[in-house]
């Protein structure tokens, strides 16, 4: 900026205490920073109910990505520790001191989203003004007045992005003067490079809630024309590789402390904070002095958790020169391996000057100078590690301008071309392998309310660049995206890559063979068995499909070809399939219609007579046997075809009780069951229609010796007649 | 050569202008021209401030009485003396709510302001948070000048930025409240008033 004509303006800011690293929130009345007393526990509860934009739940995901970008950095003591009590999760009372929440305000309850207020988010801190300490935050998002996405809606804010802003203020970080901080004070539809810290951010925290020393560097800005010392200069220290490291506010004393840093060379050099951040962004008590050029000081070595004295940074007089407005959308992403046109606007860009990366690898080249703005194209090469990059301006007269942090390198978007299996119960358990591209460690991947964080317990596994793999965790039935997010926070999607469901499964098929004219009831026994599923017989969707429980489906089969064994598949709604085999055979099903007389004693032998149809030379008789799976029971002790309608058997001894009666054809499987065929009485008790004979000694009683061979003989006489006349019924019904 | 270059930074530039949605400030507010922050007022005026005090709203919540002066209307119909709430202030028992990108108001100071209707409680919010407050400033001659967030290529005078004081960039008083009419104009005619 030019030099200042209206020097003698009144002070528009009080005074100011020290101002570390980056820039807290402070007591405006005494300049106190805020901070929290229990910085290793801060609760927060996220409201169950969310957006009304996002009916899928996923703002948890999203809130619970915001929440770990702030506790990732082992450099600080603040953890931000998520409730997810039931209870904690319906409370609305967001002003209660003793919970931390996470609101949509979708009908301005709080009151802080009045029509007109074009007000976002906001976050209400409660503080001690005599100590500082926060007594209370809560996030609130203006659910009545704009939209939010979690899967990048045109139109909408970012729940992550915003939600990782607003809790930098909810742990007591005012606005950043980087471009790239996620405490940047501005933030657009779209925008997600402000989901990941920057140094500046983590720098922040450390200085707010250190877990361990770090180096700092320490000075004072000084104007080189007369000495005096510059309040409020944004001083900012650049790394051995160009990257942005570390920024400061000097007080109001014009001394600074870059803070947290790590052990390394510094390039250290200040700029004044008038655009795109000023101090209006800035709470109140905040003094900024911006009359000055951005100039740079010299390198310092400072050890590991040494202080080190910088001594005095004297900086030039202003020049009509600044780069970066808060119309911009910043930062400006920069792909590594990627090359990009972009714009900044400013003012005294003017052709004749030179446009320059702090990172020597990084290629700009100006395009055009347009006074207030300037268009330019970046390169950056491939594998360039993600971070920001300022960005200087330097105008035909020497003048210079810096925008800190102005770029941020991001690596190439993760894409998920394959998500296999892409099918899982809703129990968890499923192993999941992703394959696609620019998969980095410290990813995370997101299946519905899940996530799964890179390297941690349940968590994902970054195999390669091209494959990550997980073990689902239990999620509620539904299809999902599959979202892999880069520590810098961009991301990829494979919409619609996952499902959940019950996964049928099929332990018997009953019987297992049916006639190729289709109309056989089949029993499917096995478990997860939903509403609504579909079977098909060879590819053949059935028509009559009945679900009487998780456990049991009937079929009535659609006619197939003879022949087999077929794959009988059954497909819950959302695509789960389980398999068996059925068969399609050329011989009519065989029907039991009766069995007569329908009970006897329980020691068996008891002649009966089973009557119906199509019954040949290969079936067999059984009693007891389970009617829906054709398991287990007890065959006749003897059999005799007496006809194609007719078969003669003799009981089995039987434990007593009403038991199935099952006609089985044994060369193909098909068969028909009575299911409460035949009732064996207990000892003592008389058989319903037949005559009681007393029991005899030895393993085989006379009577039942005398039937093994007399029935052949006299069952052919007496049973004819009597299947003739029953037959005849049959044939009439 | 020379074409190919200028066709190629044309599409440049239209790609650059079409890519970027107005960002909002955290807070999180939209960024708003004077133009909208009159569109969304329901008061927008400018004023001195007499007095600042807080206290505990029925709500329980801090927020601070203002009592202003009010010099000039743009919009709505206030009285002589206007009095209405902020979130937000510090109270005599040490308590303190500070809703960050809030404005805040002190007495003796002159501003244009741009505030939200008033809820049942008697508190108004600023359009846009720190947006809705642009300070009136003096130099030594007396010259007015407005400062405020506002920015970009409306705010830069020609041949350079307009002067700032202190971090905060100025805007020219007499253009400024010139727009702001002739923005509150034109909301009359569009609503029919």
């Amino acid at each position: 900026m030019r030099p200042r004509a209206l020097a003698a303006l009144a002070a528009i800011v009080a005074s100011s205490g020290l101002i570390g690293a980056h820039v807290r929130l402070h007591v405006p009345s005494n300049a106190k920073p805020l901070y929290w007393t229990n910085p290793d526990s801060i609760g927060i509860v996220i409201q169950k109910a969310g957006s009304d934009d996002v009916p899928d739940g996923s703002h948890f995901t999203a809130l619970r990505n915001a929440i770990a970008a702030w506790g990732a950095d082992p450099g600080t003591r603040a953890r931000l520790v998520e409730d997810t009590s039931p209870s904690q999760q319906a409370r609305t009372d967001w002003s209660s001191n003793d919970i931390h929440l996470i609101l949509f305000d979708e009908q301005n309850g709080s009151g802080y989203f009045p029509s007109g207020s074009a007000t976002v988010a906001i976050t209400p801190v409660w503080y001690s003004t005599s100590s500082g300490a926060i007594l209370d935050a809560d996030v609130l998002f203006n659910g009545k007045g704009f939209q939010f996405t979690t899967s990048g809606a045109a139109g909408s804010f970012d729940i992550q992005d915003v939600g990782t802003h607003e809790l930098g203020h909810l742990l007591g970080l005012d606005h950043s003067g980087w471009a790239g901080a996620s405490m940047y004070p501005y933030v657009s539809t779209g925008v997600l490079l402000q989901r990941s810290l920057s140094l500046d951010d983590v720098r922040g925290l450390r200085e707010a809630y250190p877990a361990q020393a770090f180096a700092s560097i320490t000075g004072t800005v000084r104007r080189a024309a007369d000495q005096s010392v510059v309040k409020g200069a944004h001083v900012v220290a650049r790394d051995q590789l160009g990257r942005s490291a570390a920024g400061a506010l000097a007080d109001s004393s014009g001394v600074f402390r870059l803070r947290g840093l790590e052990a390394g060379t510094y390039l250290v050099y200040a700029t004044p904070l008038d655009q795109p951040v000023s101090a209006a962004n800035l709470s109140p008590g905040h003094v900024v002095q911006t009359d000055f050029a951005s100039t740079y000081g010299t390198s310092v070595v400072v050890a590991a958790g040494q202080g080190t004295a910088y001594g005095d940074l004297m900086v030039d007089g202003d020049v009509a020169l600044s780069l970066g407005r808060n119309s911009d959308v910043l930062p400006l992403g920069v792909v590594a391996g990627g090359s990009a046109v972009l714009s900044l606007h400013g003012s005294g860009l003017v052709n004749g000057s030179s446009l320059q990366p702090s990172d020597p690898l990084v290629s700009v080249v100006p395009l055009a100078w347009m006074t207030s703005s300037v268009v330019f194209s970046v390169d950056v090469p491939a594998g360039a590690e993600p971070g920001h990059v300022d960005l200087a301006v330097v105008d035909p007269f020497g003048g210079l301008s810096i925008l800190p942090a102005a770029m941020e390198v991001v690596p190439p978007s993760p894409a998920v071309d394959q998500v296999a299996p892409a099918l899982g119960a809703g129990a968890g358990g499923t192993f999941v392998t992703l394959t696609g591209s620019s998969f980095n460690p410290g990813a995370r991947v997101v299946i519905g309310p899940r996530i799964y964080a890179d390297g941690e317990s349940g968590g994902c596994l970054v195999v390669d660049g091209s494959t990550i793999t997980l073990t689902t965790s239990t999620t509620a039935d539904g299809t999902y995206d599959v979202v892999v997010i880069d520590s810098s926070g961009v991301e990829g999607r494979a919409v619609d890559g996952f499902t959940f469901a019950s996964i049928p499964s099929l332990d018997t098929v009953f019987p297992p063979s049916g006639q190729a004219a289709g109309g056989t009831e089949i029993v499917l026994r096995g478990k997860d068995f939903v509403s609504g599923l579909a079977v098909r017989i060879d590819g053949v969707a059935q028509a009559q499909v009945f679900v009487d429980s998780a456990k049991r489906v009937r079929v009535v089969t659609e006619p197939g070809v003879a022949g087999g064994p077929y794959v009988l598949e059954v497909e819950n709604p959302g695509g789960a399939v389980a398999s068996a085999a059925f068969s399609y055979s050329p011989l009519p099903d065989p029907v039991l219609g009766e069995v007569a007389p329908a009970s006897g004693p329980a020691a068996g032998g008891t002649s009966v007579t089973l009557t119906g149809a199509s019954f040949n030379a290969d079936c067999e008789v059984w009693f007891g046997a389970n009617p829906d799976t054709g398991l287990g029971g007890v065959p006749a002790t003897s059999l005799v075809l007496l006809d194609g309608s007719t078969l003669a058997a003799t009981t089995p001894a039987h434990g007593s009780g009403t038991v199935s009666v099952l006609v089985r054809n044994a060369s193909t499987g098909q068969a028909s069951v009575l299911k409460s065929g035949y009732t064996f009485a207990s000892s003592g008790g008389g058989g319903g229609g037949g005559c009681h004979v007393a029991p005899i000694d030895g393993p085989r009683g006379r009577r039942e010796a005398f039937l093994s061979w007399l029935a052949p003989l006299l069952a052919l006489a007496l049973l004819q007649a009597r299947a003739w006349r029953l037959r005849r019924r049959l044939v009439r019904a | 050569m020379r074409i190919a270059f200028s066709a190629a930074l044309s599409a440049a530039l239209a790609i650059v202008s079409a890519q970027a949605p107005p960002p909002v400030e955290a807070g999180t507010a939209l960024r708003l021209e004077v133009e909208g922050l009159v569109d969304r007022a329901d008061l927008a005026i400018e004023a001195r401030v007499l007095s600042a005090r807080a206290r505990l709203d029925a709500r329980g919540r801090i927020e601070t009485e203002y009592e202003l002066a009010v010099a000039r209307v743009f919009w709505g119909n206030p009285g002589a003396r206007i009095v209405f709430s902020l979130p937000g202030g510090e109270l005599p028992d040490g308590r303190g709510l500070w809703l960050p990108g809030m404005p805040s108001l002190t007495p003796g100071e002159d501003v244009v302001l741009f505030l939200t209707g008033e809820d049942s409680f008697g508190s108004r919010m600023p359009v846009g948070l720190s947006q809705g407050k642009l300070r009136v400033v003096r130099d030594r001659r007396g010259a007015r000048s407005l400062a405020s967030e506002l920015n970009g290529a409306e705010l830069v005078a020609p041949g350079g930025a307009v002067p700032a004081a202190d971090g905060i960039r100025l805007l020219d008083y007499a253009a400024t409240l010139a727009r702001i009419e002739a923005a509150a104009a034109g909301r009359r005619i569009r609503e029919g008033r």
